[in-house]
């Protein structure tokens, strides 16, 4: 008795489980297509900020790396290189700066062969709502001042309060100083081991 | 209980409002209602699942043993919710960007579970869908308001980034409230600065019942004869 109404109960439960998981099934059926198409479009548009003009399709563009201590990324990462006319011209990596006032703030950053900055842009963050968010681009240019910066004696890589050439926010130097090392840290990584490594995966392809 | 439209609407926007009477699903109240598009954008995906889980729970009710019932219900949420989560990643990806880790908790939202054991269970479909319907706008209204009150007070704006849900026709339909300099009152974006308004909402939704039941009261002519009575006198 026991046993049948377990089982019945079974029965149905699984009938249940069936259908439901049949429509979830078709629905993504039907929207598969269109939402592989938008993360796509997402993730182009992405590079396309930071990278300059270039002819090639970037997401068929990609290097796979190993992790990196120097950009803040523990897991394996991909560059994607921007190229005209076959030749390549700047390359976009992540970028991750650990030390944000609330966890890691995540960027995308677009270096010319020269090691200048062509777009900084940061993807993912938790910085305070108001003060340290001002690194987005939808709340303020500051994010634009990297634009066409390099490494050399000229630019002093730090937030003014610190003595350096880019400004910090009101209330908030903790973000902007985690943005500016990293960003440095990663333009030195690329003149010390990254353009060439870079360009090398590049070329074979 | 009658189960006439007006007192379904009636139940769902106002008297027994899920937002401010029932206190259901207060985690994605809370957490999206930054502002009105992000609020609205929730809101609408809610609705949706509360009717379309009210109406199959009714059509079901019959067939569905009375332990298997939890179980079965939470399915049919789950499946719904999933669709809505695929939809709207096909046709408002850029909403999705925003709301995505909320939409998923859907499914935990229990003003739907409420909704689908304490009424679709035992009614018909029609009355079934009515109620999921307007305990879904009523839902809605909270979540837009205390959306508008958070985004004048945070942000001095209303409607900022109606084109992540309306298109690109939408892209300048955000109204700037407030002078451009007005530099936001930070907490009411944070989460804490929710749950202050949402409790203002709720008293002044009180205040407006007790104020119309000290209306409804028949006045005492003075000199008038009483009866006296021990106990309660409603």
């Amino acid at each position: 008795m026991m046993m049948a109404l377990i089982s019945r109960g079974a029965v149905a439960l699984s009938a249940f489980g069936l259908v439901t998981a049949g429509a979830v099934a078709l629905t993504w059926q039907l929207t598969q297509q269109r939402i592989d198409r938008n993360e796509k479009a997402v993730a182009v548009a992405a590079l396309t900020q930071v990278l300059p003009a270039h002819d090639n399709d970037l997401l068929d563009d990609q290097i796979g790396l190993p992790a990196d201590a120097a950009l803040g990324l523990d897991g394996p990462w991909q560059a994607t290189i921007a190229r005209q006319q076959q030749q390549p011209a700047a390359i976009a990596l992540p970028v991750v700066a650990k030390d944000g006032y609330s966890g890691a703030i995540h960027m995308v950053l677009g270096i010319d062969l020269e090691g200048r900055v062509t777009g900084l842009r940061v993807v993912k963050h938790r910085e305070t709502p108001g003060l340290g968010d001002k690194i987005e681009l939808a709340k303020s240019d500051w994010i634009l001042s990297f634009n066409g910066t390099r490494l050399d004696s000229s630019i002093r890589w730090a937030p003014r309060p610190d003595g350096g050439d880019f400004d910090a926010f009101t209330g908030a130097t903790i973000t902007p100083r985690a943005v500016i090392t990293a960003t440095a840290r990663a333009l030195e990584w690329f003149e010390r081991t990254g353009r060439a490594q870079i360009l090398e995966a590049a070329n074979e392809q | 209980m009658s189960n006439d439209l007006q007192t379904l609407a009636w139940n769902g926007l106002w008297k027994n409002n899920p937002a401010l009477v029932q206190l259901l699903g207060l985690c994605p109240l809370l957490a999206v209602s930054g502002t009105v598009i992000n609020a609205l954008g929730l809101g609408l995906a809610t609705l949706f699942v509360l009717v379309g889980s009210n109406l199959s729970v009714s059509l079901i009710r019959n067939h569905v043993a009375d332990h298997l019932r939890l179980p079965a219900f939470v399915l049919i949420i789950a499946a719904f919710t999933t669709c809505v989560e695929l939809l709207m990643q096909a046709f408002a990806y850029s909403l999705y960007q925003v709301l995505g880790l909320f939409i998923p908790l859907i499914v935990t939202n229990c003003a739907i579970l409420g909704r689908a054991d304490g009424f679709a269970r035992k009614n018909t479909p029609w009355p079934a869908v009515v109620d999921g319907f307007m305990m879904g706008i009523g839902f809605l209204m909270v979540l837009v308001a205390l959306g508008a009150v958070r985004e004048v007070l945070g942000l001095g704006s209303l409607l900022d980034g109606a084109h992540l849900l309306f298109g690109e026709v939408a892209r300048d339909w955000r109204i700037q409230v407030l002078p451009e300099a007005y530099p936001g009152v930070l907490i009411a974006i944070l989460p804490p600065g929710a749950f202050i308004l949402l409790g203002f909402l709720i008293a002044g939704k009180q205040a407006l019942d007790s104020r119309q039941k000290r209306l409804n009261q028949v006045q005492v002519v003075a000199g008038s004869k009483r009866v006296r009575v021990t106990g309660e006198v409603s």
